[in-house]
């Protein structure tokens, strides 16, 4: 989840919770987080709209108190920087952290059996048999080529893995456009 | 000659074809531990038991 502005988690988290209350099951009883303002309004969102969500804040200046995901963060922004580096497409951060977002959900942790989307879903990724390498170079199908004679296929980049799609997401760089492929 | 292998060499790196990932698949680990984004090889080959992959040929350092 990316958000434009710190003001919009609002918007965009709370419709999140609702998703997984209501299609998933799964209700989320507690969050933990630093004492940021706009932690303070969704708090204040979450009891407007009656969630019933306990939020627990870390001492002021003590981010050691929310030590794992101070550390995952750590973690993926290295392999996004990593990632960035190794393909040169420092335009799609965003696109890059999104990728190792997905690949840690499916990646399969020491001394355990099953992976994180696994437990969350009960099911394994769709994406986790039709992994790419990120910065790939395809091609994307043109669904309405303008005549006959016209290229049926561009040339794009592998950037991520859609979100409630079937596909993978492509960019065409020189039409700054991105497209949904298999 | 020497530009042409250069030439190929390069089009080999940048324009692989899709590897298969199904059940029991082979796969060389170094391709897996790229589409993985560079774990170390101990989760490369975990990572390849669970996707039921047989992994073949070695790291390269």
């Amino acid at each position: 989840m990316f958000l434009k502005q710190k003001n919009d988690i609002k918007e965009k988290f709370i419709p999140f919770l609702k998703e997984l209350r209501d299609t998933y099951g799964r209700c989320v009883h507690h969050i933990r987080c630093d004492n940021a303002r706009e932690n303070r309004t969704l708090e204040d969102a979450c009891i407007d709209k009656e969630l019933g969500i306990i939020f627990e804040y870390t001492a002021p200046g003590t981010p050691q108190q929310n030590g794992i995901v101070e550390r995952a963060f750590v973690t993926m922004l290295g392999k996004t920087r990593a990632i960035m580096n190794e393909k040169r497409c420092h335009l799609f951060w965003m696109e890059a952290a999104n990728t190792i977002t997905h690949l840690e959900n499916i990646m399969i942790r020491k001394g355990t059996t099953r992976t994180p989307y696994y437990l969350f879903y009960d099911n394994d990724a769709p994406y986790s048999k039709h992994l790419q390498v990120f910065g790939k170079l395809g091609f994307v199908k043109v669904l309405q080529p303008t005549n006959k004679l016209s290229n049926k296929g561009l040339k794009a980049i592998f950037v991520g893995y859609a979100n409630k799609h079937a596909g993978n997401v492509s960019f065409h760089k020189s039409k700054y456009k991105s497209y949904y492929a298999f | 000659m020497k530009k042409k292998t250069q030439k190929l060499k390069k089009i080999e790196i940048e324009e692989k074809g899709n590897i298969c990932l199904e059940n029991g698949a082979k796969i060389d680990i170094n391709d897996l531990h790229e589409k993985l984004v560079h774990p170390a090889e101990e989760m490369v080959k975990l990572m390849g038991n669970y996707m039921r992959l047989s992994i073949q040929g070695k790291m390269d350092n």
